[in-house]
């Protein structure tokens, strides 16, 4: 399966079959255990028919709203069609249960953003139910991984590594994930809200074939980089968390590390890699570099003041960056 | 079929995309005389490496528009990468050139949303320079057609109207256009905001055989149908207007010229056809049955007040469906 055929919703072939590892009983487990949300699988269908039919998995706050749990990476969805190969009817059967969906979440309101699968490349159902929708991107890599597709700057980078005797491996040492997680987000000024012991709790709950943590040690041991990931046989893996110690952000470690990633996803049966953000530029910009394919992402929201709130302050710092664009015109003529 | 369209919509390989070609000087003299509109044609270099080309039309305030007899639904733009298959490099490419382009685009600000062709399919450089982008759709169809892919509605409506007579042809006769065109207008009370003149100076300016009219006539020889399409030779063609007679509605007619229009396009060269537009779920129905494939396209618009409005009225009627 390519990963053109991925993005389609209407080639998803979900009946009773797992398309993808959000869908796992340990996440939604972790995710209410963490962030005290209420996971609820819910599946949609006309009256009387097992198929067409649509199935994700919600999370609920404490007022019944929708939610995206923090750092939870998409709604996932998956779109069960009758068999045929028709488009035209594939096309008509996921507005009809897409709708359903839609009008569903509209019914109970949504609470955040909520980020759609990369599946779904047809959010018509949520702009029809007045949900307003937004873009952003991921990179998405097929498995296994040719290296010829990455640049060049990528092989030498692994190959500088491992000649200055940097190691990537699968561990289940949290204490050194967390560590390079902390690395990142003091550097960056974010929180994950994500400690060793949470992700000893997840690993619990999902099992370490699900939840891969990866480390790169440099050569005197000391852990330079890690990503966390959530694998299912026969799906996409999907990059979860990802951090880099300071001191080695330049020792192309983390290029091994990924390398070494891809291998073992690949090996353990994954069908491709979800590398997550490529619309924040930096990190678009690193992870470009690997060759992956860029997949537009589809977030809804609606009913928040805070969405209302994001446009006005779109609005104004657009005016405001037009006029000190003007001005610096006028100050060069 | 999706080989061929979809890697050009995914990879953004294609060097030249959305009908640049047809808007000749030629087009331009027209826009800027016979329209008062400034035509511009815009380009973007990284070196002497990749280049991104658009065409404006600017209002009176200098802004970026479509005005309506701007024929198709998108701001003409082409990318010209270097020859590469490496992705990375590409990805770069575009990034590099898209970029200067936005901050172009913003620079001179936008009068209402514009719609970017299709093969954009990365819109990082108008997110980064801080316009609200919109996601929109159209159908496309691989040329020539397989009739394999409509419904049997489709084929239905298709065969009623062949026995009812109905026969149809390329016309040069833009008056009996534009009946038709009218009559769609009434019915569904809208306005395209296109003359019968601009329809001339239009098909003046880029030639018949790009600006392409069809029609679909009754047995005795009135047109009670019609369409306007882009086209040029290789590459995607375009649906702009279409009408149909009040009469004339549930007889097939419109079906059975769609059918003449991709056929004839198909001999013309044009390797695809695009729907133009199925955002609408009543649109989106009737198009859906010709099989295409679903693409999508992005919309943007930035720093008007009335943008802001029509957010803020969007979150009351959301709000106050959901209490």
């Amino acid at each position: 399966m390519t990963l053109a055929s991925t993005r389609k919703p209407h080639s998803a072939e979900v009946t009773n079959a797992l398309t993808s590892p959000l869908f796992l009983e340990g996440f939604l487990e972790f995710n209410r255990h963490k962030w005290g949300v209420t996971p609820m699988r819910v599946r949609f269908s006309e009256e009387g028919s097992a198929v067409p039919a649509v199935e994700t998995v919600y999370y609920l706050d404490e007022r019944g709203r929708v939610t995206a749990p923090h750092i939870s990476p998409y709604m996932p969805v998956a779109f069960a069609p009758t068999p045929t190969e028709s488009r035209a009817r594939l096309d008509r059967q996921w507005l009809t249960v897409g709708t359903l969906m839609a009008a569903d979440m509209h019914r109970r309101g949504v609470a955040s953003v909520v980020p759609l699968a990369p599946e779904v490349s047809d959010v018509r159902p949520w702009q029809w139910s007045g949900f307003n929708v937004e873009l952003r991107y991921v990179f998405q890599l097929e498995l296994p991984h040719d290296d010829r597709k990455a640049d060049s700057a990528v092989r030498k980078q692994v190959a500088k590594a491992t000649r200055s005797g940097f190691r990537a491996e699968r561990v289940t040492r949290m204490d050194d994930v967390a560590a390079c997680l902390s690395a990142t987000q003091e550097r960056q000024q974010f929180s994950l809200d994500v400690g060793a012991r949470d992700l000893d709790v997840a690993q619990q709950m999902v099992g370490e074939e699900v939840l891969r943590a990866y480390v790169c040690y440099a050569p005197n041991g000391e852990p330079a980089g890690t990503r966390v990931v959530l694998h299912a046989p026969g799906t996409r893996a999907i990059d979860w968390l990802a951090g880099v110690n300071t001191t080695y952000l330049h020792s192309g470690g983390n290029q091994l590390l990924i390398s070494h990633m891809l291998n073992d996803l690949s090996e353990a049966g994954a069908t491709a890699f979800d590398f997550s953000d490529a619309t924040h530029p930096p990190v678009a910009a690193m992870k470009a570099t690997w060759g992956g394919l860029l997949v537009p992402v589809y977030t809804v929201d609606g009913g928040r003041v805070r969405a209302l709130a994001r446009h006005a302050r779109d609005y104004w710092s657009l005016r405001r960056r037009k006029a000190s664009d003007s001005t610096q015109e006028d100050g060069g003529t | 079929m999706t080989d061929s369209l979809m890697a050009n919509f995914q990879n953004m390989e294609l060097a030249v995309s959305a009908g640049l070609q047809l808007f000749t000087n030629r087009w331009l003299g027209v826009c800027d005389d016979e329209w008062s509109v400034t035509s511009k044609r815009v380009e973007f270099t990284d070196g002497n490496g990749p280049r991104a080309e658009a065409l404006y039309y600017l209002d009176s305030s200098g802004r970026i528009s479509k005005p309506p007899f701007s024929p198709g639904p998108y701001l003409p733009l082409a990318f010209y990468p270097t020859p590469t298959e490496s992705r990375p490099r590409l990805d770069r490419q575009w990034l590099a050139v898209g970029t200067l382009l936005a901050e172009d685009m913003r620079a001179r600000g936008l009068a209402g949303r514009i719609a970017l062709p299709p093969e954009i399919t990365d819109v990082r450089p108008w997110l980064w320079a801080g316009f609200q982008v919109e996601v929109m759709y159209t159908y496309c169809v691989d040329l020539p057609y397989d009739g394999s892919t409509m419904r049997s509605t489709i084929r239905r409506s298709h065969a009623k109207a062949m026995r009812a007579g109905f026969t149809c042809a390329r016309t040069s006769n833009l008056s009996a256009v534009h009946e038709c065109l009218v009559e769609t207008e009434q019915r569904q009370g809208f306005d395209h905001g296109v003359s019968l003149d601009d329809l001339k100076q239009a098909q003046r300016a880029l030639g018949s055989n790009a600006f392409r009219t069809y029609a679909c006539y009754s047995a005795d020889g009135e047109v009670v149908a019609a369409t306007i399409e882009l086209h040029e030779a290789g590459g995607r063609a375009v649906g702009w207007i279409a009408g149909t007679k009040t009469a004339y509605v549930c007889r097939g007619v419109s079906q059975l010229l769609n059918s003449f229009v991709l056929e004839d396009l198909a001999e013309a060269g044009a390797t695809a056809y695009d729907f133009a537009g199925a955002n609408l779920p009543s649109v989106a129905a009737s198009k859906a049955q010709w099989g295409g494939h679903l693409v999508p396209f992005y919309g943007i618009q930035s720093g008007r007040i009335v943008d802001l409005a029509r957010h803020a009225r969007n979150y009351w009627r959301f709000h106050r469906a959901t209490t």
